[in-house]
């Protein structure tokens, strides 16, 4: 028995090991991670130089690595084995107890954001239309009450207090509606992102800052487009079970006339929306179609409506619909734009100027350099 | 390649297993021919031109060793030629890729050399380890500790010999010399391999790992913003970080060793359960110890010749002992920290720690452990000064570093069990009153598949479109 058990083991250990190397040579390669939302290594190709480098070598691991068998299996199998052992979190993204991932909030880079407030205080002076900041909250604000007994919340709503503070110190128009987003939980399970109703609600907010009537939630239409959104959190996290979220869209009558181009380019969209955005493992994009530079959205054939610039994240993807049925709207992503935007501001004359981002960007280092800094000279 | 990749566990160890077994165990000659291909391969994995650096070893200490025991009886002078020439070359090749650079960036801090400048050579990965294995050979052979190794086959087998070619244990020739002659290869064996094997991949992907991980969470935060409790826990982690990672290596190969039919030494015995700094070194790294205690401490004159010749002989084997571990001043500066320690104790700490409570010895020896990691890791940390201030004075605790040390209290638990002889108890008399091996043939399997995603979670590399 005793010779038989250990018999038992090295058979079950050659059929546990041999099955996963056989299996990576049977299943063929994979182009893409579905899951990591990015391009997995293919095979290098041989050639004596990268062999003696060691450069050969070690694409071949990455390679055997990426096209592993089962891979997105066993890195949610890991994900929940740190949960298990108590961690409550993985790769700095926590679970709560009602399964919100939420990313963990990283110290604030106090240097760079002092450089971001001089940057803002300076495009403020020197713009001709007075200019508005509304910071949005992390999820990690929005869901401070479900997060684990020992974090140190306080530790991240000081971020906020701090950036009001020094907003006021240098005169800068910084309405106090981020208290109320929080308090909406109109975020989502699996993603950074506000949903819509978190974006209506910040519409409504900026009424009174803009000047103008916001539309009750009975004037739209509202539909829900997916019931599968995962997103970035989920990912980063490797939770893979978390329950999928809903993504829902406020839709109105007019909202097809609209033109929007993104640079030179005119963007045909349903809408505001792109709905094959639905079916990419980055559902979020669905509004305006993701990331651009600079887009303009104007409604043809009106009366001359106010001009609105917003230097904005991704989370303007889900406002300009609303804010769309006020201003012809220009909207400006600092991470991909690359001329002066004080310029613009000079040249076009707009009405008000929005600062629409999430309160992280507040202390990315050179963000803001970049509103008064041509990008491209900084690079 | 490491031991802890997918490439190694699935596709080198398969492969190298498969042609080993298929050579019928009767051609032991063979099978050490196989063997010595297969770990000139696996050291070419990541040091394809390093390889000739290896053979030209082997050559080297073929032929010394050829010499001393031509010489040996009847001419011991000449002998010792050859046994010195062997260090000579073995030591000037660890020398010139090793420590080259650290001693021209002393010498040029020397006004009239200030010309000289760094080579940048590439260290080649465990020449520490192999380049003190080929020397034991001809040593072995002159101090009679072994015999010749007739066959520069299976003598180039023991050198390269990829279980423990990277990072020990540091096998004497004369502990496997007559295992390259002939060698059983069972099936207790095999499993007990696979077992210990098993035992030191968890360490090091479940415990080393994710200790590291802490390790540098909490390092870092103390660099931002110092607090007594994250320093602590900072250093503490990385001492089960690289106790486990060592470990973990060395029960893999101990455990490769066996599945192949050789009994490696054991390397560590619980450093953490160690109740002096003498206890510790017992302990720790048990086969550095001994290679320089038999090639240096010993042939020196070790504690026969008088007091002041001891500690002597202690400095000399602290001072390279802190050397091996780094062309640096700070693991110099961390092998005499232990000779001072280690002497006084002899004088007369080990009188005193073996008469107070278990307790207070226990926390003298991790006290001066964990300072000795500080020292150790003093090139890694950006301020290592204000690292060791922050030990003793500043504020105690931050929110965020009580959230890590909350959160981690589970898997600290284990990794303070898991330095004690505990589990493994418990696990021998489980076995015992079972009477087989159920535990690990139960455990074995589920234990591979949690690594493997530890694994595999490494390459875990998402792409997010925003800076979180």
């Amino acid at each position: 028995m005793k010779r038989k058990i250990d018999f038992i083991l090295i058979l079950t250990t050659c059929l546990f090991v041999g099955v996963l190397s056989v299996s990576f040579f049977l299943l063929p390669d994979k182009e893409l991670s579905e899951k990591e939302n990015r391009k997995l290594a293919g095979r290098p190709t041989f050639t004596l130089s990268s062999l003696l480098s060691g450069e050969y070598t070690q694409k071949l691991g990455e390679y055997y690595a990426d096209q592993f068998p089962m891979r997105d299996s066993f890195v949610c199998l890991k994900a929940y084995a740190e949960l298990a052992m108590g961690k409550g979190e993985n790769n700095g993204i926590i679970q709560t107890a009602d399964q919100h991932l939420i990313p963990r909030a990283e110290k604030v880079n106090q240097e760079a954001l002092q450089k971001n407030i001089t940057a803002l205080s300076v495009f403020t002076e020197a713009s001709p239309a007075p200019v508005y900041i509304l910071p949005l909250p992390r999820p990690v604000d929005v869901f401070a009450d479900q997060l684990p007994a020992w974090y140190p919340t306080g530790e991240a709503t000081a971020f906020y207090e701090q950036l009001e503070t020094l907003c006021q110190q240098e005169n800068l128009n910084f309405p106090t509606l981020f208290p109320s987003l929080c308090e909406s939980g109109a975020y989502y399970h699996t993603d950074h992102h506000y949903t819509t109703d978190g974006a209506y609600l910040s519409y409504r907010l900026l009424a009174k800052p803009l000047g103008f009537t916001a539309y009750e939630q009975s004037d739209f239409e509202i539909q829900t487009v997916s019931t599968s959104f995962q997103g970035t959190s989920m990912r980063a996290s490797g939770f893979y079970l978390a329950p999928k979220d809903t993504i829902t869209l406020y839709r109105y009558k007019q909202d097809d006339d609209y033109q929007i181009t993104a640079g030179d380019e005119t963007l045909t969209l349903t809408g505001f929306y792109d709905f094959s955005k639905l079916e990419t493992t980055d559902q979020y994009a669905v509004f305006l179609g993701g990331n651009h530079a600079r887009v303009d959205i104007t409604l043809p054939e009106a009366e001359p409506r106010s001009k609105l610039l917003l230097i904005r994240d991704s989370f303007a993807d889900c406002l300009a619909p609303f804010l769309a049925r006020h201003f012809d709207l220009t909207l400006i992503d600092l991470r991909y734009y690359k001329e002066n935007v004080q310029q613009i501001t000079i040249e076009e004359t707009f009405d008000a100027v929005l600062i629409y981002q999430c309160i992280t960007e507040f202390d990315e280092p050179n963000h803001f350099s970049y509103l008064t800094i041509p990008y491209a000279k900084e690079k | 390649m490491v031991f802890s990749s997918l490439e190694f566990l699935y596709l080198y160890i398969p492969v190298c297993l498969l042609v080993y077994f298929m050579i019928p165990p009767a051609f032991l000659k063979v099978r050490n021919l196989a063997l010595l291909i297969v770990s000139l391969l696996f050291y070419g994995w990541s040091e394809p031109v390093y390889v000739f650096i290896m053979i030209f070893s082997i050559i080297v200490d073929y032929i010394c060793g050829y010499f001393v025991d031509r010489y040996l009886p009847d001419n011991r002078k000449k002998a010792r030629r050859f046994v010195i020439a062997s260090a000579v070359i073995n030591l000037s090749v660890l020398g010139f890729f090793k420590y080259a650079d650290f001693l021209i960036t002393n010498l040029a801090a020397i006004p009239a050399l200030r010309f000289l400048k760094p080579l940048g050579i590439p260290l080649p990965v465990g020449i520490s380890f192999y380049t003190f294995q080929t020397m034991s050979y001809t040593l072995d052979v002159y101090m009679g500790h072994a015999k010749r190794q007739t066959n520069i086959v299976s003598f180039g087998a023991y050198v390269t010999m990829f279980p423990q070619l990277i990072a020990g244990p540091i096998v004497r020739y004369q502990e496997v010399a007559e295992e390259l002659r002939g060698r059983a290869h069972t099936i207790p064996q095999s499993a007990a391999g696979i077992r210990r094997f098993t035992c030191g991949l968890c360490k090091k992907v479940l415990l080393a790992n994710p200790a590291g991980a802490l390790y540098e969470t909490f390092a870092a935060g103390a660099a931002e913003s110092s607090t007594l409790l994250g320093s602590w826990l900072g250093i503490l982690f990385f001492a089960f970080q690289i106790y486990f990672d060592f470990s973990g290596y060395s029960d893999m190969a101990i455990g490769l060793g066996s599945i192949l039919g050789f009994h490696f030494p054991e390397n560590f015995r619980y450093p953490y359960t160690s109740r002096s700094i003498t206890d510790f070194w017992r302990r720790w790294h048990i086969t550095l110890s001994t290679w320089f205690r038999e090639y240096v401490y010993i042939p020196l004159g070790g504690n026969r010749k008088g007091k002041g010749r001891t500690y002597f002989n202690l400095f000399v084997v602290w001072f390279l002992t802190g050397l091996w571990h780094g062309a640096s001043w700070n693991f110099i500066g961390w092998g005499l920290y232990f000779c001072f320690l280690l002497i006084l104790e002899k004088a007369f700490l080990l009188k005193i720690l073996d008469r107070i409570p278990r307790v207070f010895s226990h926390l003298y020896a991790l006290f001066f452990i964990l300072i000795g990691w500080l020292i150790f890791i003093a090139c890694d940390l950006p301020n290592p000064i204000a690292y060791a201030k922050g030990l003793f004075v500043g504020p105690l605790w931050s929110g965020t570093v009580v959230y890590d040390l909350v959160r981690s209290l589970v898997f600290l638990a284990i990794l303070c069990i898991a330095s004690t002889p505990l589990p493994k108890r418990i696990w021998d008399r489980l076995e015992q009153k079972l009477g087989m091996h159920l535990p690990g043939t139960l455990l074995c399997p589920p234990a591979l598949l949690l690594c493997t995603a530890y694994l595999v979670d490494s390459s875990y590399n998402p792409f997010l479109y925003f800076r979180f």
